[in-house]
């Protein structure tokens, strides 16, 4: 009996932090995202940020930190680079990291340095500008350093999470929250010029058109275009399915990918539908343009190139489910799979596979 | 399966509840525990009625007579006990069996308070998967209306572990009223009449569970999402609510020994 009840009191907490280690294999879980510089594509794949060769995938360094049970590290917000060549990435594990890409972690310590200050995850990248590096947190904060890392005054605090990216035209700062809404800070003070509710959660990031105009997709389905100078909008449009990432803008024409596997083109302009492509399933990414074709992933892994014009396409069927933008890199386009064969997938630009990553260890 | 059968329709039903109460979470986390502890109170009552009558049967006469008779005889004394277990009518798994029974349950809602507070975006697709399915239909669950949910309450963020910091070090208050709720509802339930047995196993191992239950959900509480520790909380409140109501709670049982009044130990008259 006695060897009974160790084994019960034993067995009980295993069970249960096995079984509650199973909630989507990784509480810290995202779908990764590319950078590409140079000769090298920089994937954030979860427990590893990689560097990958881009002409052949070779695996050129990995960097991971060590988890605890309250932080665990994981890397998902896109790697950005500064114009002095550090590697500015966001952890799960609350820090903002700085790399130097050039060095691999595995024969010295590749981090500058290391703002540990956020009270939540790093989801979206950051933004640099101004020689300053504009930092989105999920706890409500836009963090400002220099590219020593250190804060330049107090972060704005927003009205709720920051999933994405800020962008800027150089004047102001423009950044979204989960919370509806859309603010716009002054480049130099960071000071507030405007906020504007808008119609549903925003998990994509804003289209800067070169016209004063913002472009931003919505949970509820809703297109909206705002002017910059005042965040009012120009107009809207409502779709059925559900907008999870950024529009992409290229010569007056926006697209977006919904939900319900739609990839609409619409006049930047008004907002009126051009075309309508349906995909198989789930669009959540943004769809890369190119000057004659429009590439984009969907949730049953299938590849998308399709033709600017006519909308012919042809696709690639990949292990995995496709949640992120498709990234070119030269004459390459790259694609990270969210549970894959493989991390990174480079394609030329008529859908043919060059090569495939899979870490060395 | 797991999913199918617990996971899901317990988010649906979390964020039912959610939107009953204004979208204010740690009200849906309260409200659904009161449910979920009103759903399984039959099988905790069995699970009380079947502890008390084990109590009773451990410390009768006839069975204090039984264990110093086959004391050397391991195979024998079992023989005897299941004997005196089936006359009883009584199970020796019928105290913890319910207790088992509802771990899935507190798994599964974890896991469901996690999904719906969607900390990232892929879990943001699992939950609107999830409001997809038969029960969200069934429930109206209209998930984009509801992201993101107020995760807020009070000091704390129901999605991370909560912390304050008390002269330079992370303490979490919540994990300590967990474990102080916990030994409480563990002392309440333990019998007024210790064993006068020193080798009776189940008292030992009521003893031990009323030890390490609060460390164990200390641990978890102290590690874990705030919403779990306010459901740990609130389902160890009502847990001493029911024993009181049914006149279960053994209240002396938190006084020290010092103080506790003196009875007779063991035998049935």
């Amino acid at each position: 009996m006695k060897k009974k009840l160790l084994v019960f009191v034993l067995v009980l907490p295993m069970l249960a932090i096995l079984l509650s280690g199973c909630a989507e294999g990784l509480q810290a879980a995202s779908w990764p995202s590319i950078t590409v510089e140079g000769e090298y594509a920089y994937v954030a794949a979860g427990p590893q940020l990689y560097a990958v060769e881009l002409d052949d995938g070779d695996d050129i360094w990995q960097f991971s930190q060590k988890s605890t049970m309250q932080n665990q590290f994981a890397i998902f917000a896109t790697p950005i680079l500064t114009p002095d060549g550090q590697l500015i990435v966001g952890a799960y594990d609350k820090v903002l990291y700085s790399l130097d890409p050039t060095v691999d972690p595995e024969q010295e310590d590749n981090i500058n340095w290391s703002f540990p200050d956020a009270k939540d995850r790093w989801i979206g990248s950051v933004l640099v500008a101004n020689d300053r590096i504009y930092a989105p947190n999920a706890d409500h904060k836009l963090y400002i350093l220099n590219f020593d890392g250190e804060l330049q005054g107090e972060p704005f605090e927003a009205d709720n999470a920051l999933w994405t990216a800020p962008v800027t035209d150089g004047e102001k700062i423009y950044f979204t929250s989960l919370g509806s809404t859309v603010y716009a800070l002054d480049a130099i003070s960071a000071e507030k010029v405007w906020e504007q509710k808008i119609d549903g959660a925003i998990l994509g990031g804003i289209a800067l058109g070169p016209d004063g105009v913002l472009y931003i997709g919505t949970f509820s389905g809703m297109v909206t275009a705002l002017n910059t100078s005042n965040g009012k909008p120009f107009w809207e449009k409502q779709f059925p399915g559900q907008i999870w990432s950024t529009p992409a803008l290229s010569d007056g024409t926006l697209y977006v990918g919904t939900s319900d596997g739609h990839v609409y083109a619409l006049n930047a302009e008004d907002g009126s539908e051009i075309s309508d492509f349906m995909a198989d399933s789930a669009v959540l990414g943004t769809p890369l343009v190119l000057e004659n074709k429009i590439i984009f992933g969907t949730e049953l892994g299938t590849l998308y190139f399709l033709d600017r014009e006519t909308l012919e396409d042809n696709r690639e069927i990949l292990a995995g489910k496709l949640y992120g933008t498709p990234v070119l890199a030269g004459e390459r386009i790259l694609v990270a799979p969210v549970k894959g064969d493989y991390i990174l997938l480079a394609y030329d630009l008529d859908g043919k596979q060059d090569w495939t990553f899979t870490p060395d260890k | 399966m797991w999913e199918t059968i617990i996971v899901t329709p317990l988010t649906n039903l979390l964020l039912w509840v959610n939107t009953l109460v204004g979208g204010h979470f740690w009200i849906a986390i309260i409200l659904f525990t009161i449910l979920i502890r009103l759903a399984t109170h039959p099988l905790m009552a069995k699970q009380m009625k079947s502890t008390a009558a084990l109590q009773e049967m451990q410390q009768s006469k006839k069975w204090q007579e039984i264990q110093a008779k086959h004391k050397g005889n391991k195979e024998q004394l079992a023989q005897e006990q299941m004997k005196m277990y089936k006359e009883a009518g009584v199970s020796p798994f019928g105290s913890c069996l319910p207790t088992l029974i509802q771990l899935p349950i507190i798994f599964g809602l974890y896991q469901s308070v996690m999904r719906a507070l969607s900390a990232t975006p892929l879990q943001l697709t699992y939950l609107v998967k999830s409001a997809g399915t038969f029960t969200g239909e069934l429930l109206n669950i209209n998930i984009t209306e509801m992201i993101p949910l107020n995760s807020n309450f009070l000091w704390m963020n129901l999605g991370q572990p909560e912390r304050v910091t008390i002269f330079g070090f992370g303490v979490s208050i919540l994990a300590i009223i967990v474990a102080i709720t916990t030994y409480i509802q563990s002392k309440l339930t333990m019998p007024a009449t210790p064993s006068a047995n020193p080798t009776d196993q189940s008292a030992q191992m009521g003893k031990m569970m009323s030890l390490y239950m609060p460390l164990m959900l200390l641990y978890f509480a102290w590690n874990y999402a705030s919403g779990l520790a306010l459901y740990f909380i609130v389902s160890n409140v009502l847990g001493i609510v029911q024993y009181a109501l049914l006149g279960k709670a053994n209240w002396k049982n938190l006084l020290p020994k010092s103080l506790q009044p003196a009875t007779k130990t063991g035998g049935k008259k």
